[in-house]
This record gives structure tokens, C-alpha cells and sequence, in this order.
């Protein structure tokens, strides 16, 4: 993605913001309703895109690295899919797993044992100790 | 005198001391690991305090702050790897002392120099505070709005590389508070018919993906780097003439930190910065920095630890934060029940005079456990960063279930983690948009309040003497932020033109 990219993307949310904000006046006292404050920032945001994409400034950006992009995200859907579903055990060795594969190295025996072992102490900590309500197995 | 020893009485209860060292034990052990920063590590254990009373969650919060600070100069000076942005300034010689064989020496320096600026952090931080809530006890939301506008603007033009990014950023977190029913007129905005969204966004689902998720994601190619020599505690004690060098610039630094610390924009970083370049400058031998100068990482720690304390003055006195660390801490107090602000002091000493003790506590404790644990800390940085980064997406996403039992929260972190990786790669800095996402609410409900006493007229902002200060002096920091640059550009093109 280009810096021009992001202040155009910015833009373009920015001036969604700003259509939508225009539905929510309702009138309120002293000239102030619930669509001044987001008309205001959304304006804002158009406008101040608009001169990042005329006048650019030399700061640094660098490409996107899909390999930890990717392992991360799918480490945190894997959890939202599965803590419900099977349980927090189950979903913490699933997430571990995903993240883990996001750098290169491949020793993935001793991971799991560890991945095990932390799975059993965070649900010691968070469900035994704090009292969060769900199961280590779903179904056990 | 009365206040602090209530304080001080407060603090000493053993559960506020149970908390004063775990958060300083955790924020020092999360601070260690290379790329998870101050912000990263309040974040993750902001759930732990859910089941705390709010003093002794705050104490915890607030030990894991300076804890992290702390910690991240470990990294800095073994790796090369700064756990915090402010830490990236003690790289500059405390690396080279590592590479001399003089990692300990470092190490303990910076930790008597953090126990110094600290100190001096809380003494100004004790003494100023109730005189600026005396002051702020007669501001209206006139006062409160202007320098809400302030903040923001300081923030943009001061808080980094380019003003223009800082500024679209704090509008964009501005945007993404006023998601939810606004409770003024019960219009729904932003909600695309969610029940979730009826009540915005939760600020700390939002704070883990920003600075947690993302900086794992932007951190994963560290996990190779290893320390290479281990550290006894003879080789930590400095010479006398380590001693004299590192006298002043220690007192310096603090003064600067104090300085910088309640500056909105500015905070730990710009302080590290200033009193590393200002030793520089006072040095008769100037050429020693970057090379493993002494002073080099005694201002820079004390300069840093002391501005972590003072940051609290605005966040407690006024209840505005100067830093995207600081609007955490403020969600934190939120989530406890407890509105920061001149009222809170007047009306709940006992929970302002228990944290300023615990300060004290845990500076003390930052300087009786780090040094006999420096060793402990450096077998952390030695276990492989690919057991401990999939440890921390896990805790992170328990963390943000704890709140509502909810997934909807991970699925807010999971979302703000990738907008604030992408954001990075492109430059633009997530810290603004936290900022703009925790004050713009405070600042639409000053700007009608404001509005329904001036009976809509605008020159109601112009009737008090520090808004009107606040005003201008955000406007002339904006129009230099943003139209200096250009400006700048434009002189030199018509010069090349000419030449």
C-alpha cells in the first residue's frame, strides 16, 4: 500500500463519516446536536487527506509483511472461533500454534508441550483464580 | 504533611503492597521483552484489576507503568532492542557499554537513575498538584474545552515526525468515540444497527489491538536476537569516577523529565531525548556519546522516569491526559468508578494521596528488586521470543474476553490490531488516535456545555483568561505544525527557481 493509498483511503472514510453525519441532526439546544462534533472531526479528516495527498512530507514507510500479519490474525480468529465452541484450552493451543507459525524456525514438538502447559495455566489463572466463566473442554 | 501521612497509611496496607509489586514485578518482566512497550503491558493487565478495588487496581496499573519503563532499558542496553520509544535513547551508549564488557555498569546505573528521577518526579508531582487543582476548581467547559484543543494540537505538533499524520489520527480516534448513542439527544451514530455498538467502543479492547497485536505482529522478526554475556553483580558496581560522571546529568535529567513530563505531546520520550542532547551540548567531550558515554544513559533514565511521574499532574489534577499511556490510565480509573479531576482530590484524598505513596513504594522497589533480579531479567530476554509472542497473543485475547465475557471484544482487538499495523508501516502513529479516542467525548460534552451557558454564543470560549491563552497558543502551534513545512518547501523551491 502507498503513503498516497492511505491518505486516500482516510479520505474516502473520512467523507463517508461526514454523509452519514449529516443524518443525525436532531436539532438540539444552542445550535450543538449529535451531529456537530462528527461533522466537525470527519470534515477534518477530508480535509487535512486532502492536503496530505497535495503536499508530502518525507517520513519513513515500509511494505507489509503478510507471514506475522497473517499468523497473528488467524492466532486471534482461532481463538474467537473456538473459546465459545471447545473451550479455553483447546482455543489457547489453537491460537499458540497459528502465531507460532508466523517466524521461520520449525521445532514444533517442544512448542506444543509448552503451548500444553501454558493452555493449563492461563485457564488455572483466568478461570480458577479470576472466575471467568468458561470451560477448560468444552463437554468435560 | 496530614495528606501524605494519610497516604502513606493507605499505601502500606498490604493489598495495596501486594499490588504496588506485582505491578511492578510484571511491568518490569513485560517491559524486558524487546518490543512490547509501556502502553503494550498496561493494556494486557488492565483485566487483572477488574476484580480489585480501584485504589489498589490503580496502584498495580501504575507500578506496571514505571515497572515497563524501567524494563525496556534491559533490552535497550543487552540487544539493542528499545522496549519503549523513550528507551530508544539509552541504545545510544548503553549498547556500547555492553559491547565493552560494561552491561552491568549500565544496568545499575540506570536503575539508581531511574530511582532518582522518580523520586524527583513524585516530590514535584506531591507539591504541584493540589496547587493546580486549587487553580482548576474555578475552570467551566470553556476552560476544560480549550484546553482539551490544546492537548490535541500538541500532541499533532509536537508528538512526532509529521503533524499532518498526528493530526488526521486524533481526528479518526475522535471519530471512533463518538460511536454509540450520543446521551444528549439518544441518536444513534456510527452503529450500523449493532446492539453492540449502542455503547461505543471499550477503550481497552481498542488499547490491545493498537499497542498489543500490532507491535507482536511488527516484533515477530526479532526472535532471534540472544544476550551474550551474563551479568554478575561485581561487574555492576560503577567506579568513582562513573560516580562523578553520572552526579549531575542525573539531576539534570530529572529536571527536564519534570519539565516535560505534565506537557501534553511531550511526555517520557521528548524528555529522554532533550536531556540526552543537553548532555551532549555541556559535555567537554562531546565525542563520547554514541560510545558508550556513562552520562549518556544516566540523563536519558533519570530524565524519563522523573517525566512517567510528573505525566500524572495533568491526568490527576485536571483529569486530561498528556499521553496516549496516560488516557489508559484514565480509562483504567473510569473502569473503576473514579473520574479523575480536581474533585477527585478534594473529594477522595485518600485514593489521590494513596497513589502518590505507592509511587514512593514503587520507585523503592524498582531499586531493592532490580538490582539483585538484573540476572533474572536477562535469562528472560535468553528464553526464545517465539515461546513468549504466541504467549502473549493468548493472554491478550483472554484479557479483552475477560471484560464482558464477550467475543465481540476480541473481535474490536483483532480489528484495531491490523488498522494499527497498517497505520505503522505507513508512518502514521497509533499513539494520537488513542488520545483523540479517550478526550473527544470530553470534549463535545465541554464544547455543549459550553455552548448552553454562552446561550450559543461563541465568544463565551473567549471570556476566561486561560482559555483564551489556550486558544491562541493552539493555534499558533497548529498553523506552524501544519503550514510551516509547506512554507518551508516553498521558500526553497522559489530559491532554486531564482538560483
Amino acid at each position: 500500500m502507498t503513503r498516497n493509498a492511505t491518505w486516500l483511503l482516510l479520505g474516502i472514510c473520512g467523507a463517508a463519516a461526514f454523509f452519514m453525519a449529516l443524518g443525525y441532526q436532531a436539532g438540539g439546544g444552542s445550535g450543538i446536536d449529535s451531529a456537530t462534533v462528527p461533522l466537525i472531526l470527519s470534515g477534518g479528516i477530508v480535509l487535512i487527506s486532502l492536503l496530505g495527498l497535495t503536499f508530502k512530507q518525507d517520513t519513513e514507510t515500509s511494505g507489509i509483511e503478510l507471514r506475522p500479519l497473517l499468523a497473528i490474525s488467524a492466532a486471534v480468529l482461532l481463538f474467537i472461533l473456538s473459546v465459545e465452541r471447545f473451550g479455553l484450552i483447546p482455543a489457547t493451543l489453537a491460537s499458540m500454534v497459528a502465531a507460532y507459525l508466523g517466524q521461520s524456525e520449525r521445532r514444533i514438538a517442544p512448542f506444543l508441550v509448552y503451548a500444553l502447559i501454558f493452555a493449563f495455566a492461563v485457564w488455572s489463572l483466568f478461570s480458577m483464580g479470576l472466575g471467568l466463566p468458561v470451560k477448560a473442554i468444552r463437554g468435560f | 504533611m496530614e495528606n501524605l501521612l494519610l497516604g502513606l497509611s493507605t499505601a502500606m496496607m498490604i493489598e495495596n503492597l501486594i499490588a504496588c509489586f506485582a505491578g511492578v514485578f510484571l511491568g518490569t518482566a513485560i517491559g524486558v521483552i524487546p518490543g512490547i512497550g509501556a502502553m503494550a503491558a498496561i493494556s494486557l493487565l488492565l483485566p487483572l484489576t477488574f476484580a480489585l478495588d480501584p485504589l489498589t487496581g490503580i496502584v498495580m496499573l501504575a507500578g506496571v507503568y514505571y515497572g515497563a519503563e524501567y524494563g525496556g532499558s534491559t533490552a535497550s542496553i543487552l540487544l539493542n532492542l528499545p522496549g519503549t520509544p523513550s528507551n530508544a535513547i539509552t541504545c545510544i551508549d548503553g549498547y556500547p557499554m555492553a559491547q565493552q564488557g560494561r552491561a552491568g555498569v549500565a544496568l545499575f546505573v540506570t536503575t539508581i537513575a531511574s530511582f532518582v528521577g522518580g523520586s524527583i518526579g513524585i516530590l514535584v508531582l506531591s507539591n504541584l498538584t493540589p496547587l493546580i487543582v486549587d487553580v482548576a476548581l474555578a475552570f467551566g467547559p470553556a476552560e476544560y474545552f480549550a484546553l482539551i484543543v490544546l492537548c490535541f494540537v500538541a500532541v499533532s505538533a509536537i508528538g512526532g515526525a509529521d503533524p499532518k499524520k498526528n493530526f488526521a489520527m486524533i481526528l479518526l480516534g475522535g471519530l471512533i468515540g463518538t460511536i454509540g448513542i450520543d446521551i444528549y439527544d439518544g441518536v444513534e451514530r456510527y452503529t450500523f444497527g449493532s446492539a453492540h455498538l449502542l455503547d461505543g467502543l471499550s477503550l481497552v479492547p481498542v488499547a490491545m489491538g493498537l499497542f498489543g497485536v500490532s507491535e507482536i505482529i511488527l516484533s515477530v522478526k526479532t526472535a532471534g536476537a540472544k544476550v551474550r554475556q551474563s551479568i554478575s553483580f561485581r561487574s555492576m558496581i560503577p567506579s568513582r569516577s562513573d560516580w562523578r560522571r553520572i552526579f549531575w546529568p542525573m539531576l539534570r535529567g530529572s529536571a527536564a523529565g519534570c519539565l516535560f513530563g505534565p506537557l501534553p505531546g511531550t511526555g517520557p520520550s521528548v524528555a529522554a531525548l532533550f536531556s540526552y542532547a543537553n548532555e551532549k551540548k555541556l559535555s567537554r567531550q562531546p565525542e563520547r556519546f554514541g560510545k558508550g558515554a556513562i552520562e549518556g544513559v544516566a540523563s536519558p533514565e533519570a530524565s524519563n522516569n522523573a517525566a512517567v511521574q510528573t505525566a500524572f499532574i495533568p491526568t490527576l489534577a485536571l483529569g486530561i491526559p498528556g499521553t496516549p499511556t496516560m488516557a489508559i490510565m484514565i480509562g483504567a480509573l473510569m473502569i473503576h468508578g473514579v473520574v479523575p479531576g480536581p474533585l477527585m482530590i478534594e473529594n477522595e484524598p485518600r485514593l489521590f494521596w494513596g497513589l502518590v505513596a505507592s509511587f514512593w513504594i514503587g520507585n523503592l522497589l524498582l531499586l531493592v528488586l532490580n538490582i539483585p533480579l538484573i540476572g533474572l531479567w536477562v535469562s528472560l530476554l535468553n528464553i526464545p521470543y517465539r515461546y513468549l509472542y504466541p504467549s502473549i497473543v493468548v493472554l491478550i485475547c483472554v484479557g479483552s474476553y475477560s471484560i464482558a465475557n464477550s467475543v465481540q471484544d476480541i473481535v474490536v482487538v483483532l480489528l484495531f490490531g491490523l488498522i494499527g499495523y497498517v497505520l505503522r508501516r505507513q508512518g502514521f502513529m497509533p499513539a494520537p488516535l488513542l488520545i483523540g479516542f479517550v478526550l473527544c467525548p470530553m470534549l463535545e460534552e465541554n464544547l455543549r456545555r459550553a455552548m448552553l451557558m454562552g446561550r450559543g454564543d461563541i465568544s463565551y470560549f473567549f471570556s476566561s483568561t486561560i482559555s483564551v491563552v489556550a486558544l491562541a497558543i493552539s493555534i499558533l502551534l497548529l498553523a506552524s505544525a501544519l503550514f510551516g513545512p509547506l512554507l518551508k518547501s516553498v521558500l526553497i523551491r522559489r530559491r532554486r527557481v531564482s538560483s
